[in-house]
C-alpha cells in the first residue's frame, strides 16, 4: 500500500499508476461534458418545441440577427479550437513556449468572440429587441407604425458599429422585417393598401410579429448561457497558462491541458449548433 | 505515512477519526469517510427540519378548518416539507452518506477518484442548503416542491432563493454521481470484474448515471424558471405565448428519474443487508444487478405519467402508461430475488434486518399502488389526491428512509467503531414501522374517497381519518427519536465494535472498525462478496473472521 | 394559474391550463348533487375551490335554464325598485300577511327609518338600505308558506320552482324568492330588471365577457368595450365594420364570422347560452359605454 519511492509528484496518493489517473481524469471530463450537453439539451428542447409550434415567430425573429457578425464569431471560435488543439499538442511535446503561445492565442480569440457578442447585444438592447415583457421594438416606441423596423434602420447618430451587410441599407424607407432578404414569404406585405395578401400568410406573419419576443427570449438565454461558458473557458485557459508558465506540465503530465481543451471544444460545438439554429433558418 | 503503516503488526492502526482534530480538519478534509460523516450530520439535520415541517402540516390537518396556522403558512409548510425532504434529505441521503463512506471501501480503494470534487460536492450542498434556508427566512415558498408555473412565477414568496438552492444542490448531486461512476470504472481492484462487485455498487452506479444524465435538465429548468420570474421572458407564461405545461415536461424529465435516484441506492442497501442477515448467498445476483440498470434506463421514459390530466394526448397517455408498467418488472425482479435469498436462509432478526424487512413490506405496498397510478383508468380519479400522497410516502419514505436507517444501523460500527444497544435499535424499527402504517394507510382511503392533496380546509367527513393519520405521525416521530438517540448513544457509550460484527463478506469489513485513514493496512482479499461460508464467528471479539485457511483439497 | 376540475363521483378529472383547451367528458347516471373540487394546487385559496354539480332529471335542466335565463340578475339593484314610495307605503300600512312578514324581516334600523319616513320622495340613502335588506331576504331562507302568501297571485315561474323536487337550492332558491317578492309587490318591484344593469351583470358574471374585454380601454384578448358603440373597426378579412346591434348579435352568436384586425379568433359562441333578451341587455350596456365617452 505504501507509495513507491518513484511515485511522481503529480500522481495523487489514491491512484496506483499515472495511467490510471489519466484515464480517470478523462472519463470524469467526458461525463462532465455529458452534463453540459444535457444542460443545453433542455434549451434546444425548448427551441424545438417552440419552433414546431410557432415557426412564424422564428422566421420573423431571425431577420433581426446579423448573419455576418454571427458568421465572424463562428470563424473566430473554430480558429480558437484549432489553437487549443495545437496547445494540447505542444504540451504533449513539452514545448513550453509554443504551449504558452497557443493558450494566449485561444484566450485572445475568446475575447474577440465576446467583443463581437457585445456589439450584437448592444444593438438589440438599443432597438428594444428584448425578451418577453421587455420587448419594445424601436419602431413601436416612436410610433412609426405597427411594423417593427429592422436593426439596420437605426438612427444615423447610432454609435459607430459595423454596418450590418444583410438587411436593407440605412436610410431606405422602412421595410417590413425581412422584406429585404425574403420577399417570397410575404410577397405583398410591403405593397400598397388594398392588395391584401392571402389571409393565411398574413395571419402567420402577423402572429410572428406579435410573438417575436419569444425568439429573443430563446436568443438571449441560449447565447447568454453559451457566453457564460465562454467566460468559464477563458478562466480555465488563464489558469492553464499560469500553471504552464510555472512549468507544471511535461510530456509525462499534460492531463489538465487536455481536459481544458475538451471543455473548450464543447463550447465551440455548442456555438456551431446555435449559429445555424438562430441565424441561418429559413 | 508509510512509517505509520509499517508499525507493529497486529496493533490497531490509527482510525480516520483520530487523524487530525478541530473543525478545519473536518470541513476541508479530502477523506471520503470524513466527507461521508459531514454529509451524515448535514443530511440528518435536514431530516429533522423536514420532519418538523411534516409534524406541523399534520397538526394543522387535525381539524377540517384552521387548527394552528393560516392557509398561506400551511401552504408554505407543505412546500418546505417536500423541498427539504427531497432535495436536502432523500436525494443525498444514501448516495452521499452511505455511498461516500462505503463505496471506496467496498472497492478496496483508498478514496474516490476525485477527492477534491467530492469535498466540493459537500460544500455545494452546504451552500445550496443555505439558499434554501434563506428562502425560508425571507418568505418561505408556497408553490409546492414542484414549483409549477405559472403559480411559481406569480406568487410573492421567495421562489428564487429556493430554486437557486435546488439548482446548486443539483450540481452537488451531479458531481457525486460523476465521482462514483469514475471510481467504479477506474478504481476497481484487480480481480474484481463487473459481476463480482457488491450489489450496492451496481445500485450506486445506476443511480450515478441518472444523477449525471437527469440532474442537468433540472438545472436548466430551474434557471429558466428564475429567468422567467426575474426577467419575464415568457417561456412558461401563456400571456406571452409560452406554455406552462412545457415546464412540467422539463421538471418531470428530471424529477421522475430522481425518484429512482432515491430508491435505487436503497435497493442496493437491501441487497447487501438481506444476504448478510439471511446468512445465505444473494439469490439471482446478475438479475439484481441488471435490474438496477434496467430501472435507470426505464426511469427516463416515464415522466409523462405525472401529466395524465394535463391535456396530454390520449396516445401519449397510453404510451406513458405502458412504459410505467414496465418499470414494475425490474422492481419485482429485485423483490422476488430478495425473498428467494431469505428462503431457507438462517434469518437473524437484528436491527438492520428489521428496518430492511420493513422496507420490503412498505415498498411492496408502495410499488403495487404505483400500478394503480400507472393505469389510466384508475389514475384519473386518484391523481393529485391523498392516494398519491400515500403512494409516494410508501415508496419514498417506506423505501429510501427505511433503507437509510437500516444502512446506518448496519454500517454504524464501521463508521464509528462502536456498537449500539440492540434492544433500542429494534424498538425504534418496530415503532417507526407501526407509526408509518397508521400515518399513511388511512391516506389511501382518504384519496379514494375524494380528498385532494394540498388542501388546507377539507370536508368534515374526512376528519376521523385525518386525526388517525396525525396521531400515527406523532408515533412515527417518537420511533425516529429513539433511533436517533440509540445511534448517538453508541458513539459515546457504545461497546467497541469488531471489524466484522455481522459477518459480511464485502471488503469494507476486512479493515478495522473504524478504518484507518487510507482504509486498508494490508491489501484486502478480493472474492465473492456474498460468500459467507468462509466466515466464522469469533467469541472473543464478538465478530466474524475468515476461517483459517487449511491447505484445502 | 393551473387548476384541475375533479368530480370524484364521476371519476373524472382534467387540468385547466391557461392558454390551452382541454377536453373532458362524463355521463351522469344518477340525479342529485355531487361535490366538484379543484385538485391542482393553485395558491392560498386552493382548498376553498369547491362547489357541487347538480344533475337534473330529464327536462329539468331545460326548465332550470329557462328560469335562469329569465332571471337576469338574481338580486335586486336600486333600479329594480320601480316604485319605492309605493313599497314603503304598503309596508307602513300593513294589512296583508306578506306585508307584515316582510316588514319583520327588515333590519330594525330600516324599520325605524321607514316609520320615520314622512311620505313623498324616497331618498337615495333610504332606497339603498331597502334594496340591501330585500337582497338579504332573497339570499336567506325560502320565504314561501301558504299563510303568508294568501291572497297573492303566485306567478307561473314561482309555482314551477315550488313544485320542483328536490327543492331549489343556491341561485335557484334566490330566484324563487325573487319571483315571490315580485308577485307580492308587483307594482313596486320590477320583474324584468333594468336592461343596462342586466347587461352589466351578464358582462361581469353570467357571460364572463370581462375576462377578455375590458371597459377601461385596457388591452386584453379581445377588443376593449370602451367607446365601442358606433366605432369602425378594420377586420382581418373583408371591409371594415361599424359596431351596431346586428354586428354585436352576430359576434355573440357566431364570434368567428368577423374578427377585428389584430385579434385572434378565440371567442367561443354564446348561442344557447344567452337568450335574445339577454343579448338585448348586453347591447344596452354597450351603448352606455359609448355615451360615457
Amino acid at each position: 500500500m505504501s507509495h513507491a519511492p518513484d511515485h511522481p509528484a503529480h500522481l495523487a496518493h489514491h491512484y496506483e499508476t499515472p495511467r490510471q489517473q489519466f484515464e480517470a481524469g478523462k472519463l470524469g471530463m467526458w461525463l462532465f461534458l455529458v452534463t453540459e450537453v444535457l444542460l443545453f439539451g433542455g434549451l434546444f428542447c425548448w427551441y424545438a418545441v417552440y419552433r414546431a409550434n410557432q415557426p412564424e415567430v422564428f422566421l420573423a425573429g431571425h431577420r433581426y440577427l446579423d448573419k455576418s457578425l454571427g458568421g465572424l464569431n463562428t470563424i473566430v471560435l473554430i480558429v480558437s479550437s484549432v489553437t487549443m488543439a495545437l496547445a494540447v499538442r505542444a504540451a504533449q511535446l513539452g514545448n513550453r513556449r509554443a504551449l504558452l503561445g497557443f493558450l494566449a492565442a485561444t484566450f485572445l480569440f475568446a475575447c474577440c468572440f465576446l467583443g463581437v457578442k457585445y456589439v450584437e447585444y448592444s444593438h438589440k438592447i438599443r432597438d428594444g429587441l428584448l425578451p418577453g415583457r421587455h420587448f419594445q421594438p424601436a419602431a413601436e416606441k416612436t410610433g412609426a407604425g405597427r411594423v417593427p423596423v429592422a436593426p439596420a434602420d437605426a438612427p444615423p447618430d447610432a454609435p459607430p458599429a459595423p454596418a450590418p451587410a444583410d438587411p436593407a441599407p440605412a436610410g431606405a424607407p422602412a421595410p417590413p422585417p425581412g422584406a429585404a432578404d425574403a420577399p417570397r414569404l410575404v410577397p405583398s406585405a410591403a405593397g400598397p393598401e388594398g392588395l391584401a395578401p392571402p389571409p393565411t400568410r398574413e395571419v402567420a406573419a402577423e402572429a410572428g410579429r406579435k410573438s417575436v419576443h419569444l425568439f429573443f427570449g430563446i436568443y438571449f438565454v441560449m447565447t447568454g448561457l453559451h457566453g457564460l461558458h465562454v467566460i468559464a473557458g477563458m478562466i480555465v485557459i488563464a489558469w492553464l497558462f499560469f500553471r504552464a508558465r510555472r512549468g507544471a506540465f511535461s510530456p509525462s503530465y499534460w492531463l489538465p491541458v487536455d481536459l481544458g481543451g475538451l471543455y473548450w471544444h464543447l463550447v465551440d460545438v455548442i456555438w456551431i449548433f446555435l449559429f445555424p439554429l438562430l441565424y441561418l433558418i429559413h | 505515512m508509510s512509517t505509520v503503516e509499517a508499525a507493529v503488526p497486529g496493533a490497531e492502526p490509527r482510525s480516520y477519526l483520530q487523524e487530525g482534530r478541530g473543525i478545519r480538519s473536518w470541513i476541508f478534509t479530502l477523506d471520503h469517510k470524513r466527507i461521508g460523516v459531514l454529509y451524515l450530520v448535514s443530511v440528518m439535520a435536514s431530516f429533522l427540519l423536514g420532519g418538523l415541517f411534516a409534524l406541523l402540516v399534520r397538526t394543522e390537518l387535525l381539524t377540517p378548518q384552521r387548527t394552528i396556522m393560516d392557509a398561506q403558512t400551511y401552504n408554505q409548510m407543505f412546500t418546505l416539507h417536500g423541498a427539504v425532504m427531497i432535495f436536502l434529505f432523500i436525494i443525498p441521503g444514501i448516495p452521499a452518506v452511505i455511498g461516500n463512506f462505503v463505496l471506496p471501501l467496498m472497492l478496496g480503494a483508498k478514496d474516490v477518484a476525485f477527492p477534491r470534487l467530492n469535498l466540493a460536492s459537500w460544500w455545494l450542498y452546504v451552500v445550496g442548503s443555505l439558499f434554501a434556508l434563506a428562502s425560508i427566512l425571507i418568505g418561505a415558498v408556497d408553490t409546492g416542491w414542484t414549483f409549477y408555473t405559472p403559480y411559481s412565477t406569480e406568487t410573492s414568496t421567495a421562489v428564487v432563493p429556493m430554486t437557486m438552492g435546488a439548482f446548486i444542490l443539483g450540481f452537488s448531486s451531479v458531481f457525486t454521481g460523476l465521482n462514483f461512476i469514475v471510481t467504479i470504472h477506474k478504481l476497481r481492484p484487480a480481480g474484481m470484474g463487473w459481476f463480482r462487485m457488491p450489489l450496492l455498487l451496481w445500485a450506486l452506479y445506476a443511480t450515478a448515471i441518472i444523477q449525471v444524465l437527469a440532474t442537468p435538465v433540472l438545472g436548466i429548468t430551474l434557471i429558466l424558471l428564475i429567468v422567467e420570474r426575474v426577467v419575464g421572458v415568457g417561456i412558461f407564461d401563456p400571456a406571452l405565448g409560452g406554455d406552462p405545461v412545457l415546464y412540467q415536461h422539463f421538471f418531470w424529465f428530471y424529477s421522475h428519474p430522481a425518484v429512482y435516484i432515491m430508491i435505487l441506492p436503497a435497493m442496493g442497501v437491501v441487497s447487501e443487508v438481506i444476504s448478510v442477515f439471511s446468512r445465505k448467498h444473494i439469490f439471482g445476483y446478475s438479475f439484481i444487478a441488471g435490474s438496477s440498470i434496467a430501472i435507470a434506463f426505464l426511469s427516463f421514459l416515464v415522466w409523462g405519467h405525472h401529466m395524465f390530466t394535463s391535456g396530454q394526448s390520449p396516445l401519449a397517455n397510453t404510451i406513458f402508461s405502458a412504459l410505467t408498467f414496465s418499470v414494475a418488472i425490474p422492481s419485482a425482479v429485485k423483490v422476488f430475488n430478495w425473498l428467494a435469498t431469505m428462503f431457507r436462509g438462517n434469518i437473524v432478526l437484528k436491527t438492520p434486518m428489521l428496518w430492511i424487512l420493513g422496507f420490503i413490506f412498505l415498498f411492496g405496498i408502495g410499488g403495487l399502488t404505483g400500478l394503480f397510478l400507472g393505469a389510466l383508468a384508475t389514475v384519473i380519479h386518484v391523481h393529485d389526491t391523498y392516494f398519491v400522497v400515500s403512494h409516494f410516502h410508501y415508496t419514498m419514505f417506506g423505501g429510501p428512509v427505511m433503507a437509510l436507517m437500516g444502512a446506518l444501523f448496519f454500517w454504524w460500527p464501521k463508521f464509528f467503531g462502536r456498537m449500539y444497544v440492540e434492544f433500542w435499535g429494534k424498538v425504534s424499527a418496530v415503532v417507526v414501522f407501526i407509526g408509518f402504517n397508521v400515518t399513511f394507510f388511512p391516506q389511501f382511503i382518504l384519496g379514494l374517497r375524494g380528498m385532494p392533496r394540498r388542501y388546507y380546509n377539507y370536508p368534515p367527513e374526512f376528519e376521523s381519518l385525518h386525526v388517525l393519520s396525525t396521531l400515527g405521525g406523532y408515533f412515527l416521530s417518537i420511533g425516529f427519536l429513539i433511533a436517533f438517540f440509540t445511534l448517538v448513544h453508541a458513539i459515546f457509550r457504545g461497546k467497541k465494535a469488531a471489524a466484522n460484527p455481522f459477518g459480511a463478506a464485502t471488503m469494507e469489513w476486512q479493515t478495522s472498525s473504524p478504518p484507518p485513514l487510507h482504509n486498508f493496512v494490508e491489501a484486502p482479499h478480493v472474492g465473492d462478496p456474498y460468500d459467507l461460508a468462509g466466515l466464522v464467528y469469533d467469541e472473543a471479539s464478538d465478530g466474524f473472521r475468515p476461517a483459517a485457511k487449511e491447505g484445502s483439497s | 394559474m393551473i387548476h384541475s376540475l375533479w368530480i370524484p363521483a364521476f371519476r373524472m378529472k382534467m387540468d385547466v391550463v391557461p392558454g390551452r383547451y382541454n377536453k373532458a367528458w362524463f355521463k351522469a347516471t344518477k340525479i342529485g348533487e355531487f361535490p366538484l373540487l379543484c385538485t391542482e394546487y393553485c395558491g392560498t385559496g386552493h382548498s376553498d375551490m369547491l362547489t357541487t354539480v347538480v344533475v337534473h332529471p330529464p327536462g329539468g335542466y331545460e326548465d332550470w335554464l329557462k328560469k335562469a335565463s329569465n332571471m337576469l340578475s338574481p338580486v335586486f339593484r336600486p333600479a329594480d325598485l320601480t316604485d319605492a314610495a309605493g313599497l314603503l307605503r304598503a309596508l307602513k300600512t300593513g294589512g296583508a300577511p306578506v306585508r307584515v312578514w316582510l316588514l319583520e324581516r327588515l333590519a330594525p334600523e330600516t324599520r325605524e327609518k321607514i316609520s320615520a319616513w314622512p311620505g313623498g320622495a324616497v331618498s337615495e340613502e333610504l332606497r339603498k338600505v331597502v334594496v340591501d335588506d330585500l337582497n338579504a331576504v332573497l339570499t336567506g331562507d325560502p320565504i314561501y308558506d301558504e299563510a303568508r302568501f294568501a291572497g297573492v297571485a303566485v306567478s307561473e315561474e314561482a309555482r314551477q320552482l315550488l313544485a320542483a323536487d328536490p327543492p331549489p337550492a343556491g341561485d335557484d332558491r334566490i330566484g324563487l324568492n325573487r319571483f315571490l317578492l315580485v308577485d307580492a309587490f308587483p307594482d313596486a318591484l320590477s320583474r324584468a330588471p333594468d336592461l343596462t344593469e342586466a347587461g352589466r351583470y351578464i358582462y361581469e358574471r353570467k357571460g364572463g365577457c370581462r375576462s377578455c374585454h375590458s371597459v377601461d380601454g385596457g388591452a386584453n384578448v379581445g377588443p376593449t368595450f370602451k367607446g365601442i358603440w358606433g366605432k369602425t373597426h378594420a377586420m382581418r378579412q373583408g371591409p371594415p365594420v361599424t359596431v351596431e346591434e346586428n354586428y354585436i348579435r352576430e359576434s355573440i352568436l357566431d364570434p368567428n364570422a368577423k374578427i377585428v384586425s389584430g385579434f385572434d379568433p378565440v371567442m367561443p359562441t354564446y348561442r344557447g347560452r344567452l337568450t335574445d333578451r339577454e343579448i338585448d341587455a348586453v347591447i344596452a350596456f354597450l351603448k352606455t359605454l359609448a355615451e360615457e365617452k
